[in-house]
């Protein structure tokens, strides 16, 4: 993994993962995640560079849609297999809150 | 019941209101906008309205004085009225020049136009009320005014200027931007902000760029009106992060595409 899992990304990767086949465009994933668009954009930015995300634009006339066109993200194959195991390993305690629960426990 | 839009028909003023209260160098579509649509007085209007009148009371007042034989109180009063308007006029005009020119939105006017008509409408007044001060003999009545009054009233009329100037900026109404765009009071700072982004835009490679500005642009036609500020908020608090992604992105490709190589200076 070449990035930092944090919360946010969990986030992203999390609703990608609930249907990985399901394609999500910003409005969606900011509503499924409760992050605001701009904060979204670098982290989709990041996974598509690595290859976890893939994204297109959808094919419609703004004209007769009456709104611009969506961008789609969805998770690549390898991307749902790493996001997984990315959200897995960061869910695992560190080594450090181990020792942290261990003295507290000891202490009590 | 009434609905919102039928009301404000009704409560609109009669249409010779309505086209006085546009500016005076306001091109023909503009006056027309102004008969059909909302309207407020505006400080310019009046201004120019008054000018509009000045010539005939002078007329009168020049006419009056010379049956009288004299009237130098009158003359007087003709005096700084004409002074008065013709510097409101003149400062009111700039501020108008100034506002096209720095805000963007509204209706769309053809800039150069309004601000040629506009230069050359302050220009004019400025030579007439100089012609006006520097033409006025010694033994002028006391209250017409001298190089004093004059600075003091291009101020009262900067204040003036420089309030309708905020209200164009901040207030609401026609003479706020967001009255103009008529879509509420975030218009004007979202607007503010979206020119923001596109100097954000600007910093990363031109693809991503584009494709950050659409994207935002596909976000706020969906979202709701509420969640506009915070979401252009966010793409403005995360830009940085986002130009930093997308020169990292931009040049990992480069890296890919060249097997490594990336093109280098040569001596």
């Amino acid at each position: 993994m070449a990035f930092r899992m944090t919360v946010q990304t969990q986030l992203i990767l999390q609703a990608l993962l609930r249907d990985p086949a399901r394609e999500l465009y910003g409005l969606e994933l900011s509503e499924e995640t409760g992050l605001l668009p701009g904060t979204a954009y670098p982290i989709l930015l990041r996974l598509e560079r690595e290859g976890w995300v893939s994204s297109r634009w959808e094919d419609i006339d703004p004209r007769a849609e009456k709104r611009p066109a969506r961008r789609y993200y969805r998770l690549t194959s390898a991307g749902a297999s790493q996001a997984s195991a990315g959200i897995a390993a960061a869910r695992r305690p560190t080594p450090a809150a181990l020792r942290r629960l261990a003295t507290e426990g000891g202490h009590a | 019941m009434t609905s919102p839009a039928v009301a404000a028909r009704e409560d609109r003023p009669p249409w010779p209101v309505r086209f006085l209260a546009c500016a005076p160098t306001d091109t023909f579509r503009s006056r027309l906008w102004a008969a059909v649509g909302p309207v407020v007085i505006n400080p310019k209007s009046v201004a120019f309205f008054l000018f509009a009148f000045g010539w005939i009371i002078i007329l009168a007042g020049i006419v009056t004085a010379e049956a009288a034989g004299g009237g130098k109180a009158w003359f007087a009063v003709c005096y700084n009225y004409m002074f008065l308007t013709l510097t409101g006029m003149s400062v009111l005009e700039a501020s108008g020049v100034v506002a096209h020119l720095v805000l963007r939105g509204g209706p769309r006017r053809p800039i150069l136009i309004v601000s040629v008509l506009g230069a050359t409408v302050v220009l004019g007044c400025f030579v007439i009320d100089m012609v006006m001060v520097i033409n006025t003999p010694l033994d002028a009545p006391a209250v017409a005014p001298d190089l004093l009054g004059f600075a003091s009233i291009s101020m009262l009329v900067a204040m003036v200027a420089v309030t309708m100037l905020y209200a164009l900026r901040n207030g609401s109404g026609r003479f706020s931007m967001a009255g103009q765009l008529g879509s509420g009071a975030g218009s004007l700072t979202a607007g503010g902000r979206w020119r923001a982004m596109r100097l954000a835009a600007r910093l990363m490679p031109r693809d991503v760029g584009r494709r950050w500005l659409a994207e935002a642009e596909s976000f706020l036609a969906e979202a709701p009106p509420t969640l506009h500020p915070g979401a252009v908020r966010s793409y403005l608090a995360n830009a940085p992060q986002t130009i930093t992604e997308a020169w990292a992105g931009y040049l990992t490709g480069r890296v890919r595409a060249t097997g490594g190589d990336l093109p280098s200076r040569r001596l």
